[in-house]
């Protein structure tokens, strides 16, 4: 069930109307979220919801234990446990075939006559988030940072909660539990979280939709048919693609949380106007950056050491940080470009003078770290590392070919920059500015867009990218 | 006001909206019923009667309008 169908609207009218007599009992209202939640997951395969379960219980489970604990190795015992055993979980689902064909690849070049068996198991939507939910409870319950939840239909909720099951924002557990706790909000906001997810819609319906199937799609599944032009075209529009479906989807879940009384942190802001691949990490996917900095690379030591010490945890932070999004070595290569431009760009750092600050260096700065993710996309794009080196030895050799970009698909590139220059307060700000309108209009207003938004997509929405992480 | 509203008044609001996207896109809803509704005869006779409506007082034109407009646009004229 994706946000931009209708099938997803009729399901959220049905999960407020199930809300408006619940709207004062706290606990019955979680329980009835819980439910609407694994209805939601449901939808694409119910044998899911048992491993959401299941890991929710391991999750409280967990918590528990730690609070329980006399002594603090006991307390690291248990949470060592309980992580590994969410990461054994999220590997088996996600990584198990990906090392077995790994093997099988290495046993051919050895030469051994004999193949290791693939699993063929079903990668379930989500696992990877839900998973990172759980363990920033159980570490930051270990770290003293969240109190111990006691309450199972919290942390169900916390894991399951439909908004951002299926591909985050990750939510942290210090950021969520508290509001479970506090009793349901008499009052919701209605303009902001209705421009967020009109906003959204229109990035992905319009936006990321055509972006993919007038140019992304067709050069990148056989990049020797394009020419220069088309290749460089196709990497702006998969950034502006990719940017307006991830940051859509993430937009429309804060907006359907808000409207539920929950907050969810931003996820990004601005990504491409970013100065260096530092600050590009501070603006993209930033509940998973700022995850992977709190519970990997500052774990392994951060920056607290020399620069090759500094330089080795950055590298392994981005290498797992690209495995995570999928079971491929494009990703690890994706993750090794941007910890290689990190280490890079520190140990350039001491050398960058006041040309830096200068507005030519700054906008000069902005240019080249958009194409250096530019190229990270590619790798994260392309079906294999042969199309790949196909795609990039075509884009520098060039060839004459028939023109796939059209200025239609040029237009929708130069509109998704243009949103991806929007400061992120600007829907709070027209919501304060049109907050004094009657609250039917945003009715008929939502009701009419949401129409028209249909009119000017093309027919049928693919899934969100990030669903397959 | 739209500063806060209740979830009664919420789920006002939201049914308003749908009320209001079914007017202005019935072809999309009837598109979707006849996907969607297996063997709904009724439901996809009420949705069609719905559109067949709606397109006798005008509320499709704006739908259609942008529909072409965006179509055009696409493929280049």
């Amino acid at each position: 069930m994706l946000f931009p169908t209708l099938d997803f609207l009729l399901f959220f009218i049905v999960v407020l109307a199930v809300m408006v007599p619940l709207a004062v009992t706290a606990e019955w209202r979680k329980l009835a979220l819980v439910a609407a939640s694994y209805f939601f997951y449901a939808q694409w395969n119910w044998h899911y919801c048992l491993l959401l379960a299941g890991s929710s219980l391991l999750t409280y489970a967990g918590g528990i234990a730690i609070g329980a604990a006399s002594s603090q190795r006991t307390r690291k015992l248990i949470v060592g446990v309980t992580v590994a055993m969410h990461l054994l979980l999220l590997s088996t689902f996600k990584y198990l075939d990906f090392l077995v064909g790994s093997a099988n690849h290495l046993l051919h070049a050895l030469g051994a006559g004999r193949e290791l068996p693939f699993m063929e198991i079903i990668l379930p939507v989500g696992i990877s988030f839900f998973t990172f939910h759980g363990i920033s409870y159980l570490v930051d319950t270990y770290r003293g940072d969240v109190a111990v939840c006691r309450r199972p239909v919290d942390i169900l909720l916390y894991l399951s909660f439909f908004p951002q099951l299926v591909a985050g924002p990750i939510v942290r557990a210090a950021f969520f539990l508290p509001q479970l706790a506090r009793p349901p909000a008499e009052r919701v906001p209605l303009a902001e979280p209705v421009l967020l997810i009109l906003g959204g819609l229109f990035k992905k319906v319009v936006i990321a939709t055509y972006l993919a199937t007038d140019l992304v799609d067709p050069v990148f599944f056989d990049p020797s048919r394009f020419g220069t032009t088309d290749l460089v075209l196709a990497a702006y529009g998969y950034a502006v693609q990719i940017y307006c479906d991830f940051s859509a989807y993430t937009d429309m879940a804060i907006g359907f949380a808000a409207l539920l009384g929950y907050r969810f942190p931003i996820n990004f802001d601005q990504p491409y106007r970013a100065q260096s691949l530092r600050e590009f990490w501070q603006r993209w996917h930033i509940s998973l950056s700022s995850w992977l900095r709190d519970y990997l690379y500052k774990p392994l030591g951060g920056s607290r050491g020399s620069r090759w010490f500094t330089a080795r945890n950055l590298m392994i932070t981005m290498l797992l940080g690209g495995i995570w999004h999928g079971a491929a070595w494009k990703f690890v290569a994706w993750g090794g470009l941007h910890g290689a431009g990190l280490v890079i760009e520190r140990w350039l750092q001491p050398w960058s003078g006041a040309w830096a600050r200068s507005w030519w260096g700054r906008a000069l700065a902005v240019l080249i770290v958009f194409h250096i993710v530019c190229l990270g996309w590619i790798l994260f794009r392309a079906d294999s590392f042969d199309t790949v080196v196909i795609y990039l030895t075509t884009l520098v050799h060039g060839q004459d070919a028939e023109m796939q970009a059209t200025p239609f698909t040029i237009a929708l590139i130069v509109l998704g920059l243009a949103l991806n220059a929007v400061p992120r307060d600007v829907p709070g700000r027209i919501a304060a500015l049109l907050g004094e309108r009657p609250a039917w209009l945003w009715g008929v207003t939502a009701g009419f867009a949401i129409a028209m938004i249909d009119a000017m997509g093309p027919d049928g929405v693919a899934p969100f990218i990030y669903f397959q992480f | 006001m739209t500063v806060g509203v209740t979830p009664r008044k919420l789920l006002g609001i939201a049914v308003l909206g749908c009320c209001v996207a079914a007017l202005f896109g019935a072809a999309p809803l009837a598109a979707w019923v006849d996907a969607s509704i297996a063997g709904g005869t009724v439901v996809q006779q009420a949705a069609d009667a719905w559109h067949e409506l709606t397109q006798r007082f005008g509320f499709d034109a704006p739908y259609d309008a942008l529909r072409h407009a965006v179509r055009d646009a696409e493929a280049g004229h």
